[in-house]
């Protein structure tokens, strides 16, 4: 059965007639004074959760996180900071060498997954173990 | 100096009151028009009165019929916001915005014209209208 949004309680139709307490007539009867009630539609059944939507999500959830530390200081995105070298822009290396631990540790988690040794991660449990940056030794 | 409006110190033979009470559309507008279980097409004769008394039990199409050139009507409406009610074409409301209505209790209305009813004014001049508590 469909469900309609309520109509408007006032109308006025088509031959100048105003219809107060429109919204108490029946479908058919709301319909003949060429009113089109709008449905409402259906609810949308959220996306499964699965592994390989979460390891999409959490590769870019990791991108996005190396590329604000990479931002802090002032390089566009870690991508960027890997032009430059130390000397020419302090923390270059550092970012570098950070971001690919990140990415490693990330893809260890998610191979431990598949191999079994622990429950599917969420993206927010693959942040947590991140590498802390200045953690990690060139 | 001339005027204008009802003459007064005139003096009518009951004859002559008679007459004029006969005139088509003279009808006496003090006389209370009741309709108690208003239904469906329900039509606000001029002839039958100015001052209607209107309890709604259905949906109701509502129309005038003999409206004068200048003047108007009153309704007391009775439970009209719990049906529909369908007011006539050519009918403006303060603000452009038409009323809702008292779903139990009455409101007080006022429809008027000066054209004959080509357009009329549909004023709702209070609504719930009861003793003070």
């Amino acid at each position: 059965m469909t469900i309609y949004f309520s109509a408007p309680k006032k109308l006025r139709a088509e031959d100048g007639r105003v219809i107060i307490g429109f919204d108490k007539l029946s479908t058919a009867e709301q319909q003949a004074y060429g009113y089109n009630p709008v449905p409402v539609p259906d609810p949308v059944a959220p996306d499964p959760q699965t592994p390989e939507r979460i390891q999409a999500e959490t590769k870019q959830a990791v991108k996005d996180m190396l590329d604000n530390k990479a931002r802090e200081y002032g390089f566009d995105t870690i991508h960027t900071a890997g032009t430059w070298r130390d000397g020419l822009q302090p923390h270059a290396d550092d970012l570098i060498v950070w971001g690919a631990a990140c990415l490693n540790k990330a893809a260890e988690i998610f191979s431990d997954f598949g191999a079994g040794k622990r429950p599917m991660p969420t993206t927010k449990d693959v942040l947590i173990e991140m590498p802390k940056f200045g953690a990690v030794a060139k | 100096m001339s005027t204008t409006g009802r003459p007064t110190g005139l003096r009518l033979t009951k004859a002559q009151k008679l007459a004029i009470e006969d005139v088509a559309g003279k009808a006496d507008k003090d006389t209370l028009h009741t309709i108690t279980d208003a239904a469906g097409a329900t039509e606000l004769d001029y002839e039958d009165g100015s001052v209607f008394d209107i309890t709604a039990t259905g949906d109701i199409t509502l129309t005038y019929a003999n409206l004068p050139a200048v003047g108007g009507i009153v309704i007391y409406a009775t439970n009209w916001g719990a049906h529909t009610i369908t007011i006539a074409a050519g009918t403006e409301f303060g603000g452009g915005e038409a009323p809702e209505f008292t779903v139990s209790g009455t409101d007080l209305i006022v429809v008027t014209t000066k054209d004959t009813g080509t357009t009329t004014e549909f004023l709702v001049v209070d609504k719930d209208i009861k003793e003070a508590s």
